[in-house]
């Protein structure tokens, strides 16, 4: 391992200072650490060190080596190489720090590298506790927001269907990741697709292909839990007095509408009478829809027959 | 670290290990070792990077190149602000992390605003617990059951208050039950504190939900279309991937009508179900919601 990192902190310094695209070959003849003997093995290492560079978060581009285009060369464009120094104080380092440590994707903490490219920060004296699992993958979700601030297409199957959008944001809700992106032949309306009902998913390689309208703002996007779904509507369900409760803490702009000694009727907002139907399942057959009259006959229809709505 | 250590010439190495990690000085000595034999071709004196450690503190000379810190990976970025904006969403935030995740997204995303948000509401049976927690004060509660529904008293020494999957959670020791469980915070109704106090060991707390299949579980399997496999993140199944992208799932549950439940709220997504207990628990369920019907 110490001659990995010995080479690829010789090839980094090469690249970064040669200024010009530079061949494998050169690379090879110049570079310290690629004495391989064979074309194979030293084709073997440097895509080996490749990968690894490019993982670390290092640019590594391809690009002509001269005018006429005959020959490609590795470069490391200076521009993108390095982050503008955000002028973190420690304690704000600490503070970051501290937050990676108590946040968690999917069960796996959040890697502390970030903190050291940003300068490190002091361990906190005392251990954070686990405040948050964000859930899903963050490789998954780090490819969405690089496209997101790339400002590159991002193609996917979505209920089947392909899709091929502009990505304008991402915002974790309710326990779910959702991509803000209209479709590239509509630029309206601007779905929310979920993340890991997301197949498939590729980013396209070309850049700035597409502007965000400046009053867009992610937090305020998303409205529905589902793409495609209607306006807001509400519906009024009868839970048993003693769910009641629950079912109102769980659905934020819910209220109480009367009760008596079939239970609590209650007034939820709808966004999609899909995700409405898998809610009210989740309290068995202590909840009844009442109204509207179309909901509750879908309801009925979906337990008998098990088919989707 | 290097970037680091170049802008900050002769830094006490007790301070390099701390801000970056290391378990001890030796350590970061070893790392220090490395970059010593590297720089530029020649390799002679002059092209490889200088590195001294003089009196407990540390130089790097010949290494301009590195000066400058490397940009952050797409999920090393994201990973870092989401963090930082649910701890804001939360009340555990300290003042000075709103200017830090601010500095943080001028660099990050600085033509882009607002790119990432996460919505983490806390509702006020979280701060209650947190306190009783901070206190150690035992709890009394009504519980809604989530795989019963009912409803039951309980005494609970809490250790910790955390969100997973959309949800408020409250881990600890039910004095009912004589031993550890995890609740539902949406499903606790009347929290009150009672008298006395309990010890906590923090090592041990537990922070996630890992359910742990036993040998009396009741087990289910069936398929599973495409567009659902998501359900394998929120519920511990075994997934054997079929042909067209099905799948054949495989479900340990402790309680049929909790696998009962998921059957039927993906209706039409699964197929070819199997384990009599949780067809007959299933179907009985139906019939029981359809009767209200």
């Amino acid at each position: 391992m110490h001659k990995v990192i010995e080479r690829i902190l010789n090839l980094l310094a090469f690249l970064l200072t040669v200024g010009r695209p530079v061949t494998a070959d050169e690379i090879r003849n110049t570079v310290q650490g690629y004495g391989q003997t064979t074309d194979a093995a030293f084709r073997r290492t440097f895509e080996r060190d490749k990968d690894l560079l490019r993982s670390l978060g290092v640019p590594l581009e391809l690009q002509h080596t001269d005018i006429w285009e005959v020959e490609l060369g590795y470069v490391v464009p200076s521009e993108r190489y390095a982050i503008d120094d955000p002028g973190l104080t420690d304690e704000e380092r600490s503070a970051l720090l501290v937050a990676a440590q108590a946040v968690r994707f999917g069960g796996q903490p959040t890697e502390l590298g970030a903190i050291f490219k940003l300068g490190g920060a002091a361990q906190p004296t005392q251990t954070g506790t686990v405040l948050a699992d964000l859930g899903h993958d963050l490789d998954v979700l780090g490819a969405l927001y690089g496209a997101v601030t790339d400002r590159s297409i991002v193609t996917f199957a979505y209920k089947g269907i392909p899709r091929r959008v502009h990505p304008y944001g991402l915002l974790h809700r309710r326990g779910h990741w959702y991509l803000a992106a209209p479709e590239t032949s509509a630029p309206d309306p601007v779905k929310a697709f979920r993340v890991d009902r997301m197949e498939d998913i590729a980013v396209e390689e070309d850049t700035d292909v597409f502007d965000r309208p400046e009053s867009f703002a992610t937090s305020r996007s998303i409205s529905t839990d589902a793409p495609d779904a209607g306006p807001e509507s509400t519906a009024q369900i009868r839970f048993d007095s003693d769910v009641a409760q629950v079912a109102i803490r769980q659905i934020p702009g819910s209220r109480r509408l009367s009760e008596d000694n079939t239970g609590i009727l209650v007034e939820v907002p709808v966004s999609s009478e899909r995700g409405l139907i898998g809610w009210v399942l989740s309290f068995d057959d202590r909840a009844v829809i009442e109204h509207p009259a179309q909901t509750r006959a879908a309801f009925a229809a979906f337990v008998r027959d098990g088919h989707d709505v | 670290m290097l970037p680091w250590i170049i802008e900050h010439e002769g830094a006490p190495t007790d301070d390099v290990v701390e801000r970056f990690g290391y378990a001890n000085t030796a350590e970061l000595v070893k790392d220090l070792h490395l970059v010593f034999m590297t720089g530029l071709p020649g390799y002679g004196p002059g092209d490889l990077i200088d590195v001294d450690i003089f009196d407990d503190e540390v130089f790097v000379d010949a290494a301009d190149y590195f000066a400058r810190p490397l940009r952050l990976t797409p999920p090393e970025a994201l990973g870092l602000l989401a963090a930082g904006l649910t701890m804001l969403e939360s009340d555990q935030a300290p003042a000075i992390l709103g200017s830090a995740v601010d500095k943080l997204i001028a660099v990050v995303a600085p033509d882009t605003e607002d790119v990432v948000a996460v919505d983490v509401p806390t509702p006020p049976h979280v701060r209650l617990l947190r306190e009783a927690i901070a206190e150690r004060s035992p709890i009394h509660m009504t519980y809604v059951g989530l795989a019963s529904n009912l409803r039951t008293q309980r005494i609970v020494e809490g250790h910790s208050v955390f969100f997973n999957l959309g949800n408020w959670y409250l881990s600890g020791f039910c004095r009912r039950a004589g031993a550890s469980r995890v609740f539902r915070v949406d499903r606790i109704d009347d929290i009150e504190t009672i008298g006395g106090t309990y010890d906590l060991d923090e090592s041990g707390i537990q922070a996630m939900i890992q359910y742990q299949p036993t040998e009396s579980d009741v087990r289910t399997s069936f398929t599973l279309s495409p567009q659902s496999s998501w359900v394998g993140e929120y519920y511990p199944l075994e997934l054997e991937e079929l042909d067209d992208g099905f799948w054949r799932v495989t479900m340990s549950v402790s309680d049929p009508l909790v696998a009962a439940r998921l059957l039927l709220q993906l209706g039409d997504q699964v197929s070819n179900i199997e384990g009599e207990e949780v067809i007959e628990t299933l179907e009985s369920l139906r019939e029981r919601i359809l009767a209200r019907y």
